[in-house]
């Protein structure tokens, strides 16, 4: 399958040319500290969600359906696919979780007779995806899926299935999560000063021709140009990768603290990777970009899945 | 054969029965299960809910619904133990166990801004298909859907991509979702509960009850059941999906998500609408989910489709309603006999056709089960028993 277009959300603005531009800079953001919890995390700017005509259907809806609306957007302008013959697929380890305080709040407050419909609608983990397909006015299958682990890589592997099979033309894939008070409160009590939280919304649209080419899989190649990792992602398997890969040559990267810590990692990663395959050199230092692909390697437990941008 | 998706086994608990037999006991008597003033939330008005009764525990309650339908799908497959170097991938569909969305803990966390970190902690350990996936010793992909009312639906399509694609030997598919406050106090702000019995499809029905519990099958490549399966008996024929694209919570007017869905379905398996022998609908007893589904059913399948919704034995699961009622359609299909839509007394001039209101025998060979959802999803699953009649 082929990535086609590309759209992100994230803490330093909104759209490809933002994290084209903080990447080569090579200055990774300076985190704002939530004023609740005492923690400093990277949060998408207010402003960066206001004013954009994108978001004109979207103007009642919340933060993760607006940051994942204007990230598939992006990805899908241009595009002329069958509207019944393009999928959607959202992948998320969060979801709207803020929206569900938001209505646990009202039936804390109110009772759990007064609470609103549209609060709770929104609260919905398809909301999201629901609002892109009537944006974007498609009609092909929508599937949401809510996973810590690898969520975006078993979403990869499924618009794979999707598109080889032929039950799709074309498929927005996206993933996307949030941060809110409760879960920056969870960070600081389960590991503190470990992590910086981000969030934000990354989306491909992947056809079978045309674009730069994309598999997944569990092999991990020593002759790839750059291995991406999320920071502390690997664990362990980070030392035994750095052994295999870095006299073979291969580079090893990670982006992490230009969107922050988040469970969708491996999804920022593939859009710094096509970044750096469009543009022929390794990000910060803009050195030459070696020949072959580039690996973004994530572990889970027992789970492996390695996402490769072709050369 | 190989190339087939084998249905190799299946479970189901909810308030129809906690196993298979308890279940067509139940469907086959017609007996409309003792329903319970809503146990989660604090409403007006009595709401009845369809409750799992027994000795589940009420923490992780929904993982623990989801293990008792995996543990009897994964014993009627003889997967139990699995064999050396298996491959099973696992994917549900959930709406309550996809988040942290415990309203005691978050009670707490306003209160204290200190909270007794479980309900964290307990999420922290995946979400519903990971958990399963590790208590199984699973190896293969794990997802856990959350396309709202249709989950358990798409969790089968999924797992027929990813046994297609060879990407493992077999997937438990389903869905399973619990009693919850917030879909309680969600459902009756969006005015769709009924203060009584709901009646699917009737003129005078009022609503949903929800409902709790799980259902979940085997789906595996024919070719891994030989030698392990004496003959196979149901086939996961096709699948169709398809987005309204309409509006967030409201049905398309014409239900153009669902008939995409339906036709998808149809061409997936191969077959065309005549072969169909019963439609498990959606069913849910909303003014207009029935009105919708029903035009939509009877454009596709004529107006003498024999249709019926099992929602008056089980209530509205929401995530796991599309596990159980494929399971409902597969015993259908088993056992050669439907189970009678019951609450439907009236027929609504909207409505094409009445359902099925007494136990009828299977003639044909495949049947289908629908799903609409929230976002406007709609999901479609053929079910086949081979050599039937088409």
């Amino acid at each position: 399958m082929n990535i086609t277009g590309m759209g992100i959300v994230f803490a330093g603005g909104t759209g490809v040319s933002a994290l084209r531009e903080a990447l080569l800079a090579g200055k990774s953001l300076e985190a704002k500290t939530l004023e609740k919890e005492g923690v400093p995390v990277l949060v998408v700017p207010p402003a960066a969600l206001a004013g954009n005509p994108v978001l004109a259907p979207a103007r009642r809806a919340d933060r993760f359906c607006k940051m994942t609306l204007l990230a598939a957007m992006e990805a899908w302008q241009g595009c002329g696919a069958d509207p019944q013959r393009a999928g959607i697929i959202l992948a998320t380890a969060f979801g709207p979780h803020a929206t569900v305080f938001r209505f646990v709040n009202e039936m804390l407050d109110f009772g759990d007779a007064k609470t609103s419909p549209t609060v709770f609608s929104q609260s919905v983990h398809a909301a999201a995806a629901s609002m892109i397909a009537t944006a974007a006015g498609l009609h092909g299958p929508t599937l949401n899926l809510a996973d810590l682990a690898l969520p975006f890589e078993e979403a990869l592997t499924l618009a794979e299935c999707w598109l080889e099979s032929g039950r799709c033309d074309s498929v927005l894939l996206g993933a996307a999560d949030e941060l809110s008070d409760v879960l920056a409160h969870v960070v600081r009590r389960k590991w503190p000063k470990k992590f910086v939280p981000g969030e934000g919304a990354v989306f491909f649209r992947l056809e079978r021709e045309g674009g730069l080419r994309v598999s997944v899989g569990t092999e991990v190649s020593v002759d790839a140009a750059c291995h991406l990792v999320d920071t502390e992602a690997l664990g362990g398997d980070e030392a035994a990768l750095r052994e295999r890969a870095e006299p073979a040559g291969a580079a090893l990267r990670s982006y992490s603290p230009f969107w922050g810590s988040t469970r969708i990692g491996a999804a920022f990663h593939l859009a710094a990777a096509v970044l750096m395959r469009r543009e022929g050199v390794l990000f910060a230092e803009a050195a030459p970009l070696a020949q072959g692909g580039i690996q973004i390697v994530s572990v889970c437990g027992t789970r492996r899945r390695v996402i490769t941008v072709q050369a | 054969m190989s190339d087939l998706v084998a249905i190799t086994g299946l479970g189901v608990i909810s308030a129809a029965g906690a196993d298979v037999a308890l279940s067509l006991r139940t469907l086959q008597t017609a007996a409309r299960p003792a329903l319970v003033p809503c146990p989660v939330a604090d409403l007006p008005v009595p709401l009845p809910m369809f409750a799992v009764t027994g000795a589940l525990p009420s923490v992780d309650r929904t993982f623990h619904l989801a293990m008792t339908a995996v543990r009897q799908a994964l014993d009627d497959a003889g997967l139990n133990p699995m064999p050396p170097g298996f491959r099973l991938g696992v994917c549900l569909g959930t709406t309550v166990a996809c988040q942290l969305n415990d309203v005691a803990f978050y009670a707490d966390y306003r209160k204290t801004g200190n909270p007794a970190l479980g309900t964290a902690e307990r999420f922290a350990w995946g979400s519903l298909s990971e958990r399963v996936s590790r208590a199984v010793r699973a190896d293969g992909p794990v997802m856990t859907v959350v396309n709202a009312c249709s989950s358990g639906t798409d969790a089968m399509g999924v797992a027929m991509s990813w046994l297609r694609a060879g990407l493992c030997d077999a997937v438990l598919a389903g869905g399973a979702d619990e009693l919850s406050a917030i879909p309680a106090s969600g459902f009756f702000a969006l005015s769709v509960t009924s203060p009584e019995p709901c009646r699917p499809f009737d003129r005078e029905r009022q609503g949903l009850n929800l409902g709790e519990g799980a259902g979940v099958a085997v789906l595996e490549r024919a070719s891994s059941a030989v030698g392990r399966v004496r003959a196979v008996s149901l086939i996961a024929a096709g699948f169709g999906a398809a987005s309204d694209g309409y509006h967030l919570t409201a049905p398309h007017p014409e239900g153009f998500g669902l008939e995409l869905a339906v036709r998808a379905a149809l061409k997936d398996a191969g077959i065309e609408a005549e072969a169909i022998d019963f439609v498990n609908a959606h069913g849910t007893a909303t003014k207009e989910n029935d009105r919708i589904e029903g035009s939509v059913l009877s454009r596709v399948f004529g107006p003498g489709v024999r249709a019926v919704s099992t929602k008056g034995y089980t209530g509205h699961t929401l995530g796991a309603a599309g596990g159980i009622e494929a399971v409902f359609t597969a015993l259908a299909l088993r056992e050669g006999w439907i189970s009678p839509s019951i609450g439907f007394a009236t027929r609504d001039e909207a409505i094409p056709f009445a359902p099925l209101t007494e136990v009828t025998p299977v003639v044909r060979s495949h049947a289908i089960s629908t799903s609409l959802a929230f976002g406007g999803n709609n999901a479609a699953f053929v079910i086949a028993r081979p050599g039937g009649r088409r």
